[in-house]
């Protein structure tokens, strides 16, 4: 599979209350993510549609549960085939994780067991996505309360053997290497260390909060300093393409949100702190 | 033990709290249905017990995601039962449904409107409009889409005949309110403190179509309605007029009636039935 070289810029996750901003700060946004189940609903499709005619627009999924021991649900994915046809996105994506097993739809993003086992099932259904669909399949790290017993090896090992086992590209969310480093206490560096950065192609950059002593990733707050500082080192080391704000609630007036997207613009674009500076320093 | 029965068995205890209490205590018969051996049971009990604080958090954020999902399917709803009856009702649905089969994320929402329709038990003096406004969210809810208009090309082209009998589809999805949704809106928010009269003029037709993919609304007045009621596929439209008559000193003439059942016909909200042997 032959990843897209251009390079998307910095966008928003749609919503259609953003709609109005989209059209007054044309220049703020430089591309969409519109999520794709959606994009199941006929009249968003309409929206997405008539949007990515001006506006770029990538597509990202939460209901495939590539991580489940069994097939895909063939009807989930005919509504993915039937976005993607109409809005011909560059790549699409979906997270490494378990939300449906058996008809239980978890609804939300449950964490899949560090094993040798998922590596294959996980590679397969990749494989089968980029190829049915002919564009690049990008997996997306969660993060996780807890780890499943039996792990053979690290998140980042389990993430890095599915990368090249499949060929599938990485959605990275830097705010979820961050988390799961906070709550698991380690180097969120080791995370970006030990995964083929090369295979990053879009980023996901949020803000998280502490609750009961645990940090939840909750797109609701401002995208804290060790979370660029994890954004300048992937943009530094990998051909990212998209890095996407999320924020999905509490949401700021969008004068907030552009200062975010233009501070991950310039890094993107690899103008540099002396914050930056420093933090190369450390980890050289 | 496969990974599918226990990516099964660790999404129940997930989503079952009761269940997770049961397996902290051992008790083996609340995962009888993944037949565990005593191992396979030991080994997700182990995990639940261990990391017992994370499991906990995360099943309560699955639990507040549910809720946050019901919250915006049910705006209205919410907004007119307060924050605390509108708290016990979500949790006595979390509560119930989580040991029931398991459902998508829109369906529910969608039985979330059965259950409140069940237990909400509203006062005597609102019980018509927290139908009305349950219905119109459930429906909301179910269909997940801006309910327009929206004709099918099936509108029959031959002039029906005289004898045809009119009948209201009896499909599950077909529902009908009795007061407008910015009413409904206006009633919920507070906005209107006076009970909305029973002799709201205008009447509204949510109507799915069995295959889920066409919506429609309709508004109708109340005469059409009241027709509309006793619409079985047994009386004609003459008689059906003739059943109605006494609600409206306005007569609706024959002519008016078959055309607004035409459009309806068009939709599929109304199927006319014949007398046997008679040419459609």
């Amino acid at each position: 599979m032959i990843f897209p070289t251009e390079r998307l810029g910095v966008g928003l996750g749609y919503r259609p209350e953003l709609s109005e901003d989209l059209d007054r700060y044309p220049d703020e946004v430089d591309f969409l993510e519109f999520t794709g189940d959606h994009c199941f609903n006929p009249s968003l499709m309409t929206q997405a549609l008539a949007l990515s005619r001006r506006i770029p627009g990538v597509c990202h999924f939460l209901g495939l549960s590539i991580g489940t021991a069994e097939p895909l649900d063939p009807e989930y994915m005919e509504k993915v085939a039937e976005v993607l046809r109409q809005l011909q996105p560059p790549w699409f994506s979906d997270h490494l994780a378990v939300t449906r097993v058996q008809g239980v739809d978890l609804g939300h993003l449950s964490p899949v067991a560090f094993t040798e086992e998922t590596v294959e099932l996980v590679s397969r259904k990749a494989i089968y996505l980029q190829e049915r669909f002919g564009m690049p399949f990008l997996l997306e790290n969660i993060t996780s309360h807890f780890t499943l017993p039996g792990a053979s090896f690290t998140e980042w090992d389990l993430l890095t053997k599915i990368v090249e086992r499949s060929g599938c590209g990485i959605l990275l969310d830097v705010n979820n290497v961050y988390v799961n480093a906070y709550n698991a206490g380690y180097d969120p560096y080791d995370f970006l260390r030990g995964i083929p950065l090369d295979r990053v192609l879009q980023i996901h950059l949020g803000g998280a909060v502490m609750r009961d002593g645990v940090m939840i990733d909750s797109h609701g707050h401002p995208v804290p300093d060790p979370v660029f500082e994890l954004l300048e080192f992937v943009c530094d080391n990998s051909p990212v393409s998209a890095i996407l704000l999320e924020r999905d609630r509490n949401m700021p007036a969008f004068d907030e949100l552009a200062g975010e997207m233009r501070r991950a613009r310039s890094i993107l674009n690899g103008a540099r702190t002396a914050e930056s500076a420093q933090t190369k320093a450390r980890l050289a | 033990m496969s990974l599918l029965i226990y990516q099964s068995a660790l999404a129940r205890t997930y989503l079952d709290a009761n269940l997770r209490r049961a397996v902290r205590a051992g008790d083996q018969s609340a995962l009888a249905e993944f037949n565990l051996s005593p191992d396979e049971f030991r080994h997700i009990q182990q995990l639940i017990c261990d990391q017992a604080r994370h499991i906990d958090l995360f099943a309560t954020t699955l639990q507040r995601k549910r809720v946050e999902r019901l919250d915006l399917a049910y705006k209205l709803l919410r907004g007119r039962l307060g924050p605390n009856r509108w708290k016990l009702l979500c949790d006595q649905y979390c509560a119930q449904v989580a040991v029931q089969a398991f459902m998508t994320a829109e369906q529910d929402c969608a039985r979330f409107g059965a259950f409140a329709k069940e237990n909400l038990d509203p006062p005597v003096e609102h019980a018509d409009r927290f139908e009305d406004l349950l219905t119109f969210e459930r429906t909301k809810a179910e269909v997940d889409a801006v309910l327009v208009p929206r004709y099918s090309g099936n509108a029959p082209s031959d002039p029906l005949p005289a004898e045809a009998r009119p009948c209201l589809a009896s499909h599950a999805c077909l529902r009908v309110l009795r007061y407008q949704p910015q009413v409904l809106a206006d009633w919920a928010n507070g906005v209107i403190q006076q009970p909305v009269p029973e002799s709201a003029p205008v009447h509204l037709i949510f109507f799915r179509r069995a295959n889920g993919a066409e919506v429609s609304v309709m508004q109708i007045g109340r005469w059409l309605a009241a027709l509309l009621a006793r619409a079985d596929g047994r009386a004609t439209l003459p008689e059906l007029i003739e059943q109605i008559a006494s609600l409206s000193r306005q007569h609706m003439a024959l002519p008016d009636v078959w055309k607004s059942m035409t459009a309806l016909a068009s939709t599929g909200i109304i199927v006319f039935s014949q007398p046997q042997g008679e040419p459609s």
